[in-house]
């Protein structure tokens, strides 16, 4: 069952002062940004938990997501089944000097997330994917994928991207490869050290296949992983992640598959 | 907890080389994200379905107000 959403009078006071801002040179500028903000909350009210744990807050009720340029932080009521949002807060709106390429600069400090967090689907028998596709269509689980990753950065590598065969909306896509791959709407990178640069103050989402999570698991600090019920044939198999992870929180439950969630504890 | 906790606490988690200002942003935030939560503790809410309807009043209020 969805989660009922309210919003704060702290966080009303922040998206009148966002949409009235932007309004007094282009209403529907204005209109849209507060569509999309509402859009993500909807997303939120299907999975509470799909946000990360504020890091200001250190709370595990605390969550935001973003909706850049800005961040909806809000508390999760389970008793009450609701979703509080408690803040709307867009960081540029306290240091009105600060441009785009200083922020990429200052990169740090501004909280880029590494390590990075990996995001999977498998099978009981560990299977990923067949002859380069997903072996199940589960669309609870895509909605999940986009709730998790949208406005945000997500990373894979080559033969994962052509699987899919276009950059996702509303998130950067960056494939990781060492040949010289090209894609409009597309960023190749050779090595993960490369990112800081683009990722600002969003989370960076491994997204398979196989080698790459092989190669960058022990980099992640957290794993979504959509276990499937049932076992498929298949030629991609999710590389062994139990000894470095310990289940931290069972996101969902459904008759065709869970959503678990990990932590490293080397991180 | 108290405020005083919580500044230190959230001071305790940044890097090393957090700047000052960067530092006073993240008090701000956590400020804000304190008066969000006073206010679902004292019902101080609004429903969603409210909430889209008055930004259309918000947009409406806002609209040339910088070229009046």
């Amino acid at each position: 069952m969805d989660y009922k959403i309210v919003w704060t009078n702290r966080s009303l006071t922040d998206l009148e002062e966002i949409a009235g801002f932007i309004a007094e040179v282009n209403p529907d500028a204005a209109r849209k940004v507060g569509r999309n903000i509402f859009k993500r909350v909807t997303l939120i009210s299907q999975f509470p938990r799909a946000g990360r744990i504020c890091s200001e807050a250190s709370r595990e009720d605390v969550r935001e997501i973003p909706s850049p340029p800005y961040r909806i932080i809000y508390q999760v009521l389970d008793d009450s089944k609701t979703i509080s949002i408690l803040t709307v807060w867009h960081g540029a709106q306290t240091e009105p000097h600060f441009d785009s390429s200083e922020l990429k600069e200052r990169g740090p400090a501004y909280g880029i997330k590494k390590p990075f967090v990996a995001i999977a689907a498998m099978s009981l028998n560990r299977v990923i994917g067949n002859g380069n596709q997903i072996p199940w269509h589960l669309p609870e689980d895509f909605k999940w994928f986009k709730a998790v990753t949208s406005g945000n950065v997500i990373v894979m590598g080559r033969k994962t991207f052509e699987s899919i065969g276009k950059p996702l909306p509303n998130r950067e896509t960056i494939v990781l490869s060492r040949s010289a791959f090209s894609f409009p709407g597309v960023t190749t990178i050779r090595s993960l050290d490369e990112l800081s640069p683009l990722v600002a103050d969003r989370q960076v989402f491994i997204c398979g296949g196989a080698q790459i999570y092989g190669q960058t698991l022990p980099l992640c600090s957290e794993l979504f992983l959509t276990l499937v019920k049932r076992e498929v044939s298949g030629d991609a198999l999710f590389p062994k992640f139990e000894d470095q992870f310990e289940l931290i929180e069972e996101i969902r439950d459904t008759p065709e598959f869970k959503i678990l969630r990990y932590r490293n504890r080397g991180l | 907890m108290s405020d005083r906790e919580l500044v230190i606490n959230a001071v305790k988690d940044m890097p090393e080389n957090t700047s000052m200002k960067d530092i006073l942003i993240s008090l701000k935030l956590l400020t804000s994200i304190n008066q969000g939560l006073d206010d679902t503790r004292c019902g101080a809410v609004t429903a969603h379905e409210d909430v889209v309807k008055l930004l259309e009043t918000w947009i409406t209020k806002s609209s040339g107000r910088t070229a009046a």
